[in-house]
């Protein structure tokens, strides 16, 4: 049974590497994606003209002046375009949507939600979102189409194909929709995984020695069962990601769950594989003898380990590659699907799927001067403190030290606290730039009052001091809020000021009475929680630049390995390379944990033993600092730039720097390492 | 034991070569080398001999480069063993061949000609070559962890040879090989010995290395304790040997009795020679495959690769299309070693020879093919040993009288 197939299949595989099949291969190809993508265009731009339609109806709508259009959408939560309605009572009474001038806050991203409605069924949304989409993606499709071909993997192509077909069919029949889905995502990404370490193995074909150590170093990986695992998992997993996600929750979260999960999956296995392979693919090398072969020939070892370390990073950037895209792809499908309500679609578009920068308040911060002054008066005031530092129980410095932070951070917790029925101004300066440009700003704020009651909602009111607007809002306790900030709120010297008002506002007042009143608590919050963000780019390069920065943080991972292992034995070796990582990436965490810890007893005495184990951590948190702190994953969640400086630094600092000088000492020690041993008696 | 002068060119030379083993605690742990001497001339094949332990292996790893010396001079075509440009012209088999388990044989080569920057299509050809030539054509596409001890060996005496090297070194090339690959191997050595080779021999089968070394070098303790040419060494001045058509019990007494009349010796032994085991078992397999029977793995060799008889294609416009293409803006060294194959001074060749026929000294031997097979033979005894019983069978047909 088995002969006849694997008979037609090397006859078929024989049959696609002539040059006549290969060109049929790609004009069937090409009338395939053409016949795909020619109704997609077309929806894609009636779709365009929709929106385009009702952002001019949403235009006209102004519920301060009562407009038709303004009361048919908060009656009904519908509008009217040639003819046709599109909405429904989802939006009926979303008062909250018009600003205070009466006009539509976001008309485009409602426009979009509600013009989704002429994606017929066969359609999946993403494909249509721009008329230029559906011409990337059959583009992107027929160039993969073509490099299967012409790679000379058609045959497999077909076989993958059948193959997912044939599993997917009765998940499909069965009613499991995204199973299948799962199903052909597996399929396409371990085909597609394939093909590009095809692509990369016929590029590094004329890279001389390194390439061919770096061929090898691939070779081994995709063949040898242990490091395959990794790489199978990851495929088989990441698309079995979206079934995990919540589809009660608002479209937002889940494109955050599925964007940091599926990230998060990402980095981990292929950070664990580069680690595990770098530090294998050298240690097993020099236990099992083959470089006693190698080094025979004319390869000097410096080539050797960047040939290693060459094919690490080109399987990487295939996976990376393969990944990244399926994720981008599934995050364009997740983000066509209906919102919960306009201000989940709102928050989509501005809070998740955009690159925004994030700007402070600007605090007062006491001089020098001044809290020596203080410091001075807090010891003289204290006799106790005094008595203790004159005795020697507590060291003068420490103490002095302690004081200083302290009155500094009580200055400035001052600045992040409000009174009830009180008000502070903050300045967000260096904003010009988010004025000209329009943008959608975000005030991202999360506010502590009274017990911090999940359950609670407390009154605070946004005034904008340069054109006098304001808006009331209720938060709860601890959790995150976020306000829309118009840019007109900038003034012209790119100052927004923002005053945050502790009162009410009782819109039932009854004319006459004052409809103010104060918080029932203080207000407080952390430096952290106050800031607002506007867009300077988008998701997509944003993406881009968040994996560039994942393969950088695997290079240095992928010389570290391949570094250790030159030098140490493949346990020794893995040992050294996970501590190093883990610590790296536990880095910022360690310095909390500095900051905190102490060494003292309770006579002030030094404990010698947790002080070195102090000064070690000290160490270990200022040496890896920069690998934990640059965190591209948690950024792209948030909606936060991972900008090209921040590439730059990377590649700059871990990628050349760090790496660089892992290979400079791993390749002073193996320089002199005798790769032959004794073998006889001693 | 004196050697004759030769002013051939001298590919490696040891003096005073020591090689001390030390723990982490720089405590010597072993004196694997001991204070040698030894020179190899371009185009010989010197056997380097000695049990285990005796410093052989230690010997070869430092002239690769992959220990260092602790004493002493020691040279590679002139410069230090760790200079990596002098790989280019070397070509090393190791005791043990150690393969990567997840390539198959014919991207083992394609790696290893890749290191020596062997363009594209000469790799291919030479890898067609050398698979065919070990034996290998139809495993080439199977991964080399599922070979056998035998297979593993034929990859790595290909993988030696893929760059053409001037300078060759076998250490114990035929351990797991068969009687077949075992005669194919000295045939090639000897091929390689008449384009000018050079040939570093390491073994324990003291036949092999009689057969193919012109000079050896006896090790033990990691010393040197004998040196010179095979006939230095072997020659026995003390017998003569006359070989003739069988003689009837009659004429072997007759001849005795002249023996002892006019020398006043006696015949100390009268033998009746054997064929050589090796040779009938070639000839049982070589009628095997004329009759078309099944095998797997290895198949016999077959001929030596043309590349290594000096009969490589010349330049093709393929090649220098595949230069344009890998942005090579010049032919590596190896590549032009195969345009232009290094080929023994012919006047010095010349010279060497009229001074060893004008003189009367030690000659070396000359390189010796194994005798044909005679004909007509009692397969049962083959079919025996190939029955894997382990029976006592004389290997000598020797009888004494």
């Amino acid at each position: 049974m088995t002969g006849w197939i694997v008979d037609l299949y090397r006859r078929l595989e024989a049959w696609q590497e002539r040059l006549g099949a290969r060109v049929f291969l790609s004009i069937l190809a090409l009338a395939i994606v053409a016949g795909a993508a020619w109704p997609t265009l077309s929806v894609a731009r009636r779709l365009s003209y929709v929106e385009r339609g009702i952002v001019e109806v949403l235009g006209e709508a102004n519920l301060a002046m009562q407009t038709a259009e303004a009361i048919q959408f908060i009656e009904s939560g519908t509008v009217d375009f040639e003819g046709r309605t599109y909405g429904d009572g989802r939006f009926a009474g979303a008062v909250d949507l018009f600003d205070e001038a009466g006009a539509f806050l976001a008309a485009a991203g409602l426009a979009t939600v509600l013009a989704a409605e002429e994606i017929p069924d066969w359609c999946p949304n993403f494909i249509v979102q721009t008329t230029w989409t559906p011409i990337g993606y059959g583009l992107l499709a027929l160039a993969w189409l073509m490099l299967a071909i012409w790679a000379g993997a058609s045959i497999p192509l077909l076989a993958t194909t059948l193959v997912a077909t044939l599993v997917a069919v009765p998940s499909w029949l069965l009613g499991f929709v995204p199973a299948t889905f799962a199903i052909a995502g597996i399929g396409v990404l371990g085909f597609s995984f394939v093909l590009l370490i095809r692509l990369e193995l016929i590029l590094l074909g004329s890279c001389g020695q390194v390439g061919a150590v770096a061929s090898t170093v691939i070779r081994e990986a995709v063949r040898q069962r242990g490091f395959a695992a990794f790489i199978v998992g990851l495929i088989v997993v990441l698309p079995l990601v979206p079934l995990w996600l919540d589809a009660e929750m608002p479209l937002r979260y889940q494109l955050q769950t599925f964007i940091g999960r599926s990230l998060g999956i990402t980095f981990a296995v292929a950070a664990c594989l580069t680690l595990v392979l770098g530090c294998a693919t050298v240690a097993f090398e020099i236990r099992d003898r083959q470089i006693l072969q190698l080094m025979t020939k004319p390869i000097a070892r410096t080539r050797y380990l960047l040939g290693k370390w060459v094919g690490i990073m080109t399987l990487d950037a295939a996976l990376l590659a393969v990944c990244g895209l399926s994720i981008f792809i599934f995050i364009q499908y997740l983000q066509s699907r209906p919102a919960a309500d306009a201000f989940d679609a709102r928050a989509i578009r501005d809070e998740v799927l955009v690159a925004r920068v994030s700007m402070k308040p600007e605090y007062d911060l006491l001089s020098t001067s001044r809290l020596l002054e203080l410091v001075d008066a807090a010891i003289d005031d204290d006799p106790m403190l005094r008595d203790d530092i004159e005795q020697g129980t507590a060291d003068e410095y420490d103490v002095r030290r302690d004081l200083f932070i302290g009155f500094q951070s009580e200055h400035l917790a001052a600045q992040r606290s409000i009174a009830p029925g009180a008000d502070r101004i903050y300045r967000f300066d260096g904003l010009a730039a988010a004025r000209d440009r329009g943008a959608n700003l975000t005030l991202r704020y999360r506010f502590y009052a009274g017990t911090s009651d999940e359950l609670e909602q407390l009154p605070v009111i946004f005034r904008f001091e340069n054109d006098g607007s304001w808006t009331d809002r209720k938060f709860v306790p601890a959790q995150r809020m976020v306000l829309p900030v118009p840019a007109s709120a900038i003034d012209e010297d790119g100052v927004l000021s923002l005053a945050v008002v502790n009162v009410g506002f009782n819109r039932d007042a009854p004319e006459g009475t004052m409809p103010y009143y104060p918080g029932p608590y203080s207000i407080s919050f952390e430096s952290d929680d106050f800031e607002v963000l506007y867009p300077v780019s988008s998701f997509e390069a944003n993406f881009l630049r968040a994996m560039l920065v994942t393969w950088i943080k695997l290079g240095f991972l992928a010389m570290l390995g391949v570094g250790t292992a030159s030098v140490l034995s493949f346990p020794v070796a893995c040992l050294t390379s996970f501590a190093l990582f883990l610590s790296a990436e536990a880095a910022p965490f360690l310095a909390m944990s500095i900051d905190t810890y102490r060494i003292w007893d309770r006579d002030g005495n030094v404990l010698w033993l947790k002080w070195t184990g102090l000064k070690i951590a000290t160490g270990v948190e200022w040496a890896l600092r920069s690998f934990g702190n640059t965190r591209p994953n948690p950024a792209l969640v948030e909606g936060r730039l991972v900008g090209w400086g921040e590439v730059l630094q990377t590649a700059v600092v871990i990628g050349v720097g760090w790496s660089a000088a892992v290979l400079l000492v791993s390749m002073l020690l193996f320089r002199r390492k005798e790769l032959a041993v004794y073998s006889g008696q001693s | 034991m004196v050697n004759a002068p030769d002013s051939r060119e001298t590919i490696v030379e040891a003096a005073g070569l020591v090689k001390v083993f030390s723990d982490f605690w720089m405590r010597t742990k072993a004196r694997a080398v001991d204070g040698i001497d030894f020179s190899i001339r371009r185009g010989e094949i010197f056997g380097l001999l000695g049990p285990n332990g005796s410093g052989k292996s230690t010997t070869i790893k430092m002239i690769l480069g992959l220990l260092r010396k602790t004493r002493g001079r020691l040279t590679i075509f002139g410069k230090d063993p760790s200079d990596v440009s002098v790989k280019k012209r070397i070509g090393y088999l190791p005791e043990e061949s150690y393969m990567y388990r997840f390539l198959n044989a014919r991207e083992t080569l394609e790696y290893y000609g890749r290191i020596f920057g062997l363009r594209a299509s000469v790799r291919r050809r030479r890898a067609d070559e050398l698979l065919e030539m070990v034996g290998l054509g139809t495993a080439g596409l199977r991964p080399v962890g599922e070979y056998s001890k035998g297979m593993t060996r034929r990859i790595g005496i290909a993988q030696a040879l893929i760059n053409d090297p001037e300078f060759l070194i076998l250490d114990e090339p035929t351990s797991g090989l068969d009687p077949i690959g075992t005669r194919q191997v000295k045939d090639l050595l000897l091929d390689l010995k008449r384009r000018g080779k050079t040939i570093l021999l390491s073994s324990h089968l003291l036949a092999d290395v009689e057969d193919v070394c012109d000079r050896m070098t006896i090790l033990y303790g990691g010393k040197v304790r004998a040196s010179g040419t095979g006939e230095e060494l072997l020659r026995d001045t003390a017998h003569t040997v006359i070989r003739t058509a069988r003689l009837d019990d009659a004429t072997i007494a007759e001849i005795e009795r002249v023996l002892s009349s006019r020398e006043g010796l006696s015949v100390e032994r009268v033998e009746h020679p054997r064929q050589r085991l090796e040779d009938l078992f070639l000839q049982i397999v070589e009628r095997a495959r004329v009759e078309h029977a099944a095998t797997s793995g290895a198949a016999s060799g077959g001929a030596t690769a043309k590349f290594l008889l000096g009969e490589e294609e010349s330049e093709s416009g393929e090649g220098l299309i595949e230069d344009l293409v890998e942005g090579r803006s010049e032919i590596p060294a190896a590549a032009k070693a195969v345009v232009a194959p290094v080929q023994p001074p012919a006047e010095e060749a010349t010279s060497a020879v009229v001074s060893e026929l004008v003189d009367d000294g030690p000659r070396p031997s000359e390189p010796k093919k194994a005798p044909p097979p005679p004909a007509g033979v009692d397969d049962s005894v083959i079919e025996g040993l190939l029955g894997g019983d382990d029976d006592d069978t004389p290997r000598s047909g020797d009888r004494s009288r």
